[in-house]
Formats: C-alpha cells, structure tokens, sequence
C-alpha cells in the first residue's frame, strides 16, 4: 500500500511539470542598467544586459519604446527574442524630462514588479537616459555607471538613493544626478530633491556634499584646503542633529587623515579650521536650497511640528580633527 | 503507541506557528507593541486548558458525558483544524503567488504544501517536535542576520511610539492580536500530547508567549528600520526588507527569509492537519494514522480552495475561538462527572 | 543503571532455522546403514571423502569434506593417535569413551546426535568419527579452509588506528574482537540464518552494558528472518528495521576497533560467516559524521573534520538541486559575475539546466558503477574516458556547461566524504534535482522538510536515528556536533539506550 502511495506521489510530481513559469537562463534577458525617458507622450528605455561580456562591443544594450511602461517592456522582450527578468537590476536611470514630468507612476511600476529589488540604486541623468548609457557613434561608453555612482557616494559627490526610498506620498528625497562627461566617463554632477514624485530642485556639487554631510554616507571623502594646501580623507563623520520646535541643531564631527599637506604638525589646528569652513559653507548651500525653501529630504518637520521649515533657525556646529598622517593602507 | 512531547518542545513548536503569521505581517512597531499585552491576554484565557491539560484532555474529559458530548465537539474541532490548516494553506499560496511565483496557478502549492504537511502529521506528533528546536534555532539565526544585515540602516532609526493614538486604541489592537492568536486552540488540543511536570508545563506556556512577543517586536522593529515610511506600501514589509538587506556581497536575504517562512508553515500547517487527525481518533479509534492524515490533508486542500474558508477563518479569529479556549475546558473543569468512564 | 541489571535468561530466545525436517533424523549404530545413507544422500557430490578404518578391532569411519579440512592438522592431532590406539579388551563403547573424556583431539569437540548436525558440522570444516555400534558420532574442529589474511579494510581506511580489518571467517573475526574486550561480559551468542545455507553468526554484546530490552526486540527480529540462503549481513538489515526510510537505523563496520567502541556504549552487533561487514544496532544518524580517526586526532581538528563531512553531506544532497533551482527560478540571488557567465554558458548549451544536470548525474554514476565492477588493470582507462567524455568533450562540444560540470564534480566529492550515506543521498539528489528544477527553491524546501521529518522519525529499534540532536541532549552534543576531549568524554560513558526520547531509557520521577 505505502509503495502504491509513494508511486502516485511521483507520478503527481510529474504532473506539477509546464505548472510554474521556468525559463531557461539562456532564454532570459537579464537586465542590469535601465535608463528612463519620456518624451511626447512616450516612454523610451535603455536597457543593459548582463552575459557577452567579452564581446567587442562591450555589455549589450537594448532599446525600445512604449506608451505605456508595461509596453514598453513587452516591446524590449519582443525585440530581443528572450523574456526580461528584471530581479538582477542594479541601477535605475531617471532622465531629466521623465524626472520633470513626474515619476510617479514609474514609481508604481516598479514597486509592484516583483522581481526588482527595493535596494536597487536610483538616479537621474543631466540629459537623455539612454544617451548617457548608449551615447554616440563617435563618442566612448561610459564606463560602469554603478561603480562611478558608488565611488561618488563614497567620496560625499553623491546621496545613497534606493528606489525604497522614492516614495511619491511621503517626504521628499534627495537622488543623485549622473551627466556624462567630455571624456569616456559619467561624472556625478550634483543631486536633485524630489517632492511628490517631481524634481523640485537641484543641488550643485557643493550643496550635495552638504547633503552628504547629515545624511552621514561619507567614508573616505576627500577634503581639500587651499590655506594651507591640504588633502585629508576622512576616517570617521558622526552627526547629531536635534530638531527641536523652532530650531534644529546640527552637530557635525569629522576626523581626517592628512594626506598631502605640510609635515608641520603644528598646521593641523589652520588646516581643521579651514575643512570647518569649507564644511560649513557646503552644508549652508544644502540648507539654503533646501529646508530654507521648504524642501524635507530628511523629514525633519515631523519632529520639528513646523509646517514652515524655512522660517526654523538652524544652529550648526562643525567640529574637525585631523588624527594622523599619511595614507590608509 | 505515541510517546509525549515534553513542554519546551510543545512551546517551540506554538512559537513557529506564531512565527508563520508574525513573518508576513504587515503590522509596524506599535502595531507589534501590541502582542505583549496581547499575549497576556492569551495567557490567562489559557489558564482553564493548562489546568485541564495537566489532568487530561479536553476530549477526554468531555467524554465523561458520553458520546453525545464528544462528537460534536470533536466534529467541530476538526472542521476547525482543516480549516485553520486551509487558511495557512491558502495565506502561504498567495505569499509564493505575489512574491516568487507570480505567474504560477495557486493550486499548485496548495497540492503540494498539503501534500508533504500530511505526511508530516502521518508521521506523528514527535518527529515534529523534534524538527521543532533546530528550526527555533534556524528562526534566531536568521533573525540575527537580518539585524547585522540591517543594521548600516540603524544610524537613521526613528522614534518609536509604542501608543501614538492613545492608549485605548492600544489596549483595542491588543484584544484583537489576542483574538486572532489560533495557536491557543492548538494549545487545548495538544496539551495531552505533553508531558506535564508540575510545573513544567507553565514554563512552557511562558516560553511560547515570552517567544511570540520578542518576534512580534523584532519583525515590527526591523521592517520599521529597513523600510521606515516604505512600508506602508508593502504587502510583506520584512520579505521586502530580507531583499534590502546589505548582509551579502549580493544583498539579498530573501532567500533566508524564504528558507524561515516555508519552514514555519510547514510546521504550522502540518500541527493543524495532525490535531484534526488526533481529534478523529476520538471519533474512529481504530483507523490507522496515516489514513486519518490523508483524510485530513486532503479535506484542508479542499477547503483551500474554497473561497468561503476565509470568511470562516475570519469569524473564528474575530473573537469565538479565544473564546471557546476559554470556555471550553472550564465546563469538564467544573462540572467533572467523577468516576465516569473515559 | 539499575534497569540494565536484569537477568538476560528472561528475554527471548532466539529460534535457529531447522532446515531440511527430513534431516532430523537420530544416527543409527550400524556403521554401514550409516555410511548408506550418506552416500545416497550426497549423491555425486565429489567433496564427501570417506575413509573406513579399525581402531582396536573396531571398524569406524572418518568423514570429511574435502577442501575443508586441514589435512596436517589432521594427521597429527586426529589420524595418529587414533590409528596408534592399544587398549585391552575393547569395545565400541570403550572407544568412545576414550575419545570423549581421555583424549584431547581437538579444542572444538561436539557430539553430533541427528544428520542435521551431521551435515552442518561436516560442511562447516569438522572431521566426523563414527565407530560400528555406537549411535551418532563425534566432530572434531580441524578446519583448514582458504581464507583471506587480515589486512585493512578499503572502504575505512583511517590515518590513524589499528589497519586490521575482518575477513570473511567468523572465528577469526570473534578473535578480533575478544583480544580487544577482554571482559568475560563480552558475550558471543551463536546464531544461525539460512534454511539452506545454514550461515553461522554471532551477535556481540556487553552484558550489563547493553538494555536487555534492546537485545529482546532484536531477538525478536531476527527470529523472523525466513531465509533460505544469508550471504551478507545485508540480507538481514530489513528485517530488523522498521517502517521506510532513506536512511537506516543499522549500521555497518569493517573494523574490529570500531566494532568494540560501538558495542561499549551498549550497541548489539552482528557478525556473519562469509562477510567481513558486521552489523551494529541501532546506529545513530551522527555516526556517519564519525571516524575512529576522530579519538585519536586533537579534539579542534577532529571537530573541523566534522563539520566538513556535514558540510560536504549537504553539498552533495543539495548542490545540485539548489543550483538547479537558482539558475531556473530565482537567478536574482546570484552574484552578479557569476550570472553573466552562467548566461554565457547557457545559451551555448542545448539542454535547460535541470536535463543538463539529471544527463551528467546518470553519466557520472554509470562511470562510477563501471570504476567499480572493471578489473582493475582497465580501471585507469575509465578514468581517463571518464574525464574526457564528461570534462572535456562534452564541454568543448556545448553539450553541457562548464559551470555544470564544476558543481557534478564538487558533489561527487562531496559524497564520497560520507560514504556510508551515499545510498540515500544519490537518490536525495536526483529527487532534488527534479523539484529543484520543477518547482524552484519552494519544491526543494519542502522536500527537505519532508526529508527531515523522515529523518526524526526514524527510530526502528526504539531509539531515535537522530539522536542526540533531536530529541535534544546538550550533555551528549559534546561528541556530536563537537569532539570535546577524552577528558571531558572520559567522565560519563555514552548508553545509546539511556540517550532522550529512547523508550528504553529509565523513566524520570514525576
């Protein structure tokens, strides 16, 4: 009896066959980079593909076009002959009219699409998506888009912006801003303040290295001086900031290790105080572009109770020590 | 002849059953503040079945009154457990339905789930229990890896209001969790599988509920630290924090979370299918248990499929089946026909 | 240990077969009678050699098989004395009486009442007296029979320990293990299988260490063992085990050392004549992970070990069908290198990942069964076709991946780490690989649910397999999960009946 079971249970194993969706790898197109654009009432897509990595040309891109996001998708599987899978995706690209225009359905689009991972990377373009990662005949690739954006999120040239962190209902958020360069790279050119799923303002490098400052993502930034000449990356950033009901409090402590500059340890106090300045001054741009214009990007309102951030004083306190000299191993 | 469990392993084993709701809850930190009066709540309704249990069963005490006492009741308590066993069935479908699987039909894993659950409840209670321990084990493992995962996130924590609406909201939300917390009637059902040493077996009652309530707190906690406003617009806020993790070079602990919540379905459903088979002992004491379990199983799937079983389960959850645990075991308590045959 | 004290006289007996019930028949007195019926019964059988000769006076008969017997042996101890007799006034019952209590012929002396016994002894290597006039005879133990030398036993080999290993001799084997238990509790219990073979055994126990409750319930098994011939003491596992499961509760050894180790923590095991494979009961599912190699290595490397056979038995079972699973359902999980060149694989291969993997497997074990049964002068040409066909050709072809055969090749490793469970996680594998790729990640959970819970309930000789891990006993981990050290293993001896959730094991008060 139990053998009569143990073969019937086989046989329904059988019969699970064709029941889910498996695709062969080899007839995936699994999709690393997509760049986002919306022009004239139409969604145009840049799409990078992972595999041929050897191949002459480099990394595989795609493009399609759709009036709608699923479309558009459907069209990109059409063209290429395999079924997308999008759950390998690392970076999304937003390009500058779609950023204008509203991301807030994409935004829904990709939420809901299972496969994408709610950590994948986010930004915008300067420009066109799809020119920034499939630009010109004549012109170079621009190398790999995530690791330009990783290295400026480390160096505080870049917020860490994820696509969890895009929500068009709440707060607003900060996102990075990729341009592509004259030579054969992007270069990260600043940052942009969503609000409701819209770019609101756009942050210059320095304001963005502001930004970098509280949202406390820099580990190794470069900080350079001009009195005296200095370069020191920094060690340790620790912050703490007390939003209270008619001022916010920023206290900002940044150690650094001095890697070009004078050997006179005596200097070390001139060179803080000038990294003090230069930090200051580059958090003051955020503030002003930002909160003073009622912009959120860390939700300090909620603590605050302001419905008015740009009427809030801001106290800032930025402290610098330099710990040691000469380069990290 | 079965041999018992010991309490601890009866504890663990309702632990993972709170585990199997508690994993795909979408309920933030306040909302999960709420278990621990919650679960003392669902201690002291479970005052009455420990006492029974330590004694005899329901089942067996209600039988002092005859059959026509005892088959009713133990009819009921099956339908209760295959629908409950039905529901997970169906909970854990769509979980793999909207997550993994999208394009897949439901059926499938209700057949298989129940499938493979009614063998575990054919192999008896033991087996279980001892896959029990490894798979608390497994639960803190990965639990532990979800914070070190998430905890580059924790330099932006917010606040955490266990009441921000006031108290009587809380104390509202606590009665509801208490009311939908189906392990109790596990608990009545069970209770005579267990070794009872005096007190050892409140030890084990605590051990649960003392388990139920740090789980409750850590899956609110760590999906309010991974997401923060995020979650609000997920159907499973800890899964899609498991995908957000930064513990590997790839980032992604959904698999863990995936590994974590099979097994606690598996250990739920199979303990609900196996006290329906226990409960028809009562009413078919010579069939054997394999056969019970496939008759079990199979009536599960069923009702899997039906969309009527939420709708019960909803009903049963709302209030009747903490109720009935109350209740239940007080009416053998105190009306006792001594010297009654069993 | 109280409960391990009872009299072992009250637990059952064990009922040899009776064989042929025409055999049961006494000896006759009459010498010719006698020497009729055993020619007529071995009919053109051409081992019965027969040698009629007087002794005193008295016409008596030797009997023996041929080839059994050791000729030397026989001349000096049996033949020499026997033919050298003087006595005064004899007679068959004088003689007789000489040779059962004033002479010492043989260290194994039986008389022999029935042909049964007659038959048994003399196929067993014993040389028959019969003297004219006297009903039954007399077997003398001269056996000389060719029999292979003690030497290590290949499939436990160890870096460390005693390299002897049992031979196919039952006697021998027993020598073995008294020269290295050297307590009168050590007990032979004589048993014999096969209603045709009549295969002698033995079962091996301490008394006083081993649960008498354990020894009945074996007894009772083995009773209804209802065989005509028992070569290998894998022809008795099933019967002694219980209900269906991948993996067994008997285990098997080759190696005295081993054999005694187990029997000292109160196991029964079972040796067989014409097999150097003896059974141990119960045997715990840990014990796979175990080596004699362990005691004697330092307690750190010896856990090392451990956790690598482990490791390598989750390999082995799951690898391929994760792998499968991963690269069909969920390549999200992959890093991201390791997908580019998966991809770049697949799409140069024909078949989709879980045929790719089932084709590979079923090469690699009709290889590994042809390694096996091929001479093995010709056994280095399989090799050789073995790692062009699968390693090279087939790749270099595009028939199947290059990652492919990476993961065929670690498992097969792997599974050779644990050899003991190979059995169970060759066809884990396969079945893994199906669900793997069938259903993804969620078929391969709940087979491995269903495994487990396979696995705990396994506990055919009342004890369960995966004891002490589950039911749980942290004091017994200590040479599970761990190999503490002989100090710490030296304070309280291991009773596998005593161990948690035995029904065996002395109830606690209450």
């Amino acid at each position: 009896m139990k053998k009569i079971l143990c073969l019937l249970l086989c046989l329904i194993l059988l019969l699970f066959t064709g029941c889910l969706d498996s695709v062969p790898l080899g007839k995936r197109a699994v999709v690393r980079t997509v760049g986002l654009d919306y022009e004239n009432g139409e969604y145009t897509a840049a799409l990078q593909l992972y595999g041929q990595s050897d191949s002459p040309g480099g990394p595989e891109i795609i493009t399609a076009k759709g009036d709608t996001l699923a479309g558009l998708f459907s069209n990109a599987a059409i063209q290429q002959g395999k079924q997308l899978f999008l759950g390998n995706l690392r970076l999304i690209l937003f390009g500058a009219s779609l950023s204008a225009e509203g991301i807030e359905d994409v935004l829904g689009f990709l939420n809901e699409y299972h496969q994408i991972s709610p950590a994948t990377q986010t930004a915008v373009v300067l420009g066109k998506a799809g020119e920034l990662m499939k630009p010109e005949e004549d012109k170079s690739l621009p190398g790999e888009l995530l690791d330009t954006l990783s290295n400026a999120q480390q160096g505080g040239r870049a917020p860490l912006c994820r696509l969890m962190d895009l929500i068009p209902e709440q707060a607003d958020h900060a996102a990075p801003v990729l341009a592509l360069a004259e030579g054969p790279a992007a270069i990260a050119a600043g940052s942009v303040i969503f609000s409701e799923g819209k770019v609101e303002s756009y942050l210059d490098p320095e304001a963005t290295r502001g930004l970098c400052w509280l949202q406390g993502e820099i580990g190794g930034a470069v900080l350079e001086t001009k009195s005296p000449v200095s370069a020191a990356v920094t060690r340790k950033v620790s912050h703490k900031i007390s939003p209270e009901a008619a001022a916010c409090f920023i206290q900002l402590y940044v150690s650094s290790s001095l890697w070009e500059g004078p050997q006179d340890t005596g200097l070390y106090p001139a060179i803080a105080r000038e990294q003090e300045r230069m930090i200051q001054q580059e958090i003051e741009a955020f503030l002003d572009r930002t909160l003073r214009q009622g912009l959120d990007p860390f939700d300090w309102g909620s603590r605050m109770g302001q419905a008015n951030l740009a009427e809030a004083q801001y106290q800032l306190s930025v402290q610098c020590q330099i710990e040691e000299q000469g380069a990290a191993s | 002849m079965e041999r018992k469990i010991s309490s601890v392993q009866l504890a663990l084993l309702l632990f993972l059953c709170s585990l199997a709701s508690l994993l795909i809850s979408n309920g933030s930190f306040s909302i999960m503040a709420a278990f621990l009066p919650a679960m003392v709540l669902v201690g002291a309704a479970l005052v009455p079945a420990f006492l029974l249990g330590r004694k005899q069963g329901f089942l067996p005490a209600l039988s002092s009154w005859g059959k026509g006492a005892v088959i009713p009741a133990a009819f009921l308590l099956v339908m209760v457990c295959l629908f409950m066993a039905a529901q997970e069935l169906r909970v854990y479908g769509f979980f793999l339905t909207s997550t993994v699987y999208p394009k897949a039909q439901m059926g499938i894993f209700l057949i298989g789930t129940g499938i493979v659950c009614a063998y575990a409840a054919g192999m008896g209670l033991e087996p279980l229990a001892r896959l029990g321990l490894w798979a608390s084990v497994f639960a803190a493992v990965v639990f532990i890896a979800f914070i070190l995962g998430l905890a580059p996130s924790m330099k932006n924590m917010p606040v955490f209001h266990a009441s921000p609406e006031g108290m009587s909201v809380f104390f509202q939300r606590a009665f509801r969790v208490a009311c939908a917390s189906e392990e109790a009637l596990l608990f009545l059902i069970l209770a005579p599988r267990a070794r009872s040493r005096r007190q050892k077996g409140g030890k084990g009652i605590s051990l649960w509920l003392s388990l139920a309530v740090i789980a409750a707190i850590l899956t609110g906690l760590l999906s309010e630290i991974a997401l923060g406003a995020y979650r609000e617009t997920r159907r499973f806020p800890l899964h899609t924090a498991a995908a957000a993790a930064h513990f590997s070079p790839q980032g992604r602990m959904d698999l863990l979370f995936l590994f974590l919540y099979t097994g606690a379905v598996f250990i739920k459903i199979s303990l609900w299918l196996y006290g329906g088979c226990f409960v028809l002992r009562y009413l078919f004491p010579r069939m054997r248990r394999g056969i019970l379990a496939i008759v079990c199983g199979t009536g599960a799937v069923i009702l899997g499929f039906l969309p009527f079983t939420q709708t019960i389960t909803n009903l049963l959850l709302s209030g009747w089946m903490l109720a009935f645990v109350f209740i239940g075991p007080l009416v053998p308590l105190l009306f006792f026909r001594k010297g009654a045959s069993q | 240990m109280d409960f391990f004290k009872r009299p072992l006289a009250s637990v059952r007996t064990y009922e040899p077969p009776h064989g042929d019930s025409s055999l049961q028949v006494p000896l006759e007195a009459s010498l010719a009678d006698r020497l009729g019926h055993i020619r007529d019964r071995f009919d053109k059988s051409m081992d019965l050699v027969i040698h009629e000769i007087s002794v005193c006076g008295i016409s008596c008969a030797v009997l023996m098989c041929e080839g059994l017997v050791s000729t030397g042996t026989f001349s000096e101890i049996l033949a020499r004395p026997l033919t050298a007799l003087t006595m005064e006034s004899p007679t068959p019952e004088k003689i007789h009486e000489w040779v059962l209590s004033d002479s010492l012929m043989a260290p194994d002396q039986k008389e022999i009442k029935t042909y049964f016994e007659l038959y048994r002894f003399m196929m067993s290597g014993f040389v028959i007296l019969f003297i004219d006039g006297v009903p039954g005879g007399d077997a003398f133990g001269l056996q000389g029979f060719p029999g292979r030398s003690v030497g290590e036993p290949e499939g436990e080999t160890n870096m460390r320990g005693s390299r002897e290993g049992f031979n196919e001799l039952l006697r021998p084997n027993l020598a073995m293990i008294r020269r290295r238990f050297k307590t009168p509790d050590l007990i032979f219990e004589m048993i014999t299988f096969g209603e045709k073979s009549l295969t002698d055994g033995a079962l091996v126990y301490c008394r006083g260490t081993v649960s008498p409750a354990l020894l009945a319930r074996i007894r009772r098994r083995l009773s209804k063992v209802k065989l005509d011939v028992a070569l290998e003491t894998g022809y008795l596992s099933p019967f002694l085990e219980k209900g269906f499961s991948l993996f067994s509760s008997i285990g098997y050894t080759e190696r005295p050392d081993t054999l005694c180790a187990k029997v000292a923590e109160g196991r029964v095991a079972l040796l067989l004549d014409g097999t150097p494979f003896a059974l141990i009961m119960p045997y715990l599912f840990n014990e796979h992970f175990q080596s004699g190699d362990d005691y004697s290595h330092r307690p750190y490397f010896a856990t090392f070990i451990r956790w690598m056979k482990m490791l390598a038995f989750g390999f082995s079972a799951l690898l391929p069908g994760i792998y499968v699973a991963i690269g069909t359902f969920h390549p999200e999980l992959l890093p991201d290198i390791l997908l580019s060149k998966l991809i770049e694989s697949d799409q140069s291969t024909p078949f989709s990942l879980m045929p790719e993997a089932l084709l590979v497997f079923f090469l690699y074990e009709i290889m590994r069964e042809a390694g096996l049964r091929m001479p093995k002068p010709v056994s280095h040409a399989v090799s050789i076709v073995g790692a062009l066909v699968i390693g090279d050709a087939a790749v270099t072809a595009g028939i199947i991946g290059a990652p492919m055969v990476l993961v065929v090749a670690l498992t097969a490793i792997s599974s050779f780490v644990v050899p003991t469970l190979y059995e169970p996680v060759t066809i884990l594998r396969f079945a893994f690989i199906l669900l793997g790729g069938l259903t993804g990640l969620y078929g391969v959970l709940l087979g491995l649910c269903a495994v487990l819970i396979n696995l705990l309930a396994v506990d055919s000789l009342g004890i369960p397999a995966a004891a002490p891990c589950a039911p749980f006993s942290l004091y017994v981990l200590r040479d599970t999960l761990f190999r503490w050290s002989w100090r710490t293993l030296a304070r309280k001896d291991l009773r596998v009946a005593g161990l948690n959730g035995s029904d065996m094991a002395p109830k606690r008060g209450r």
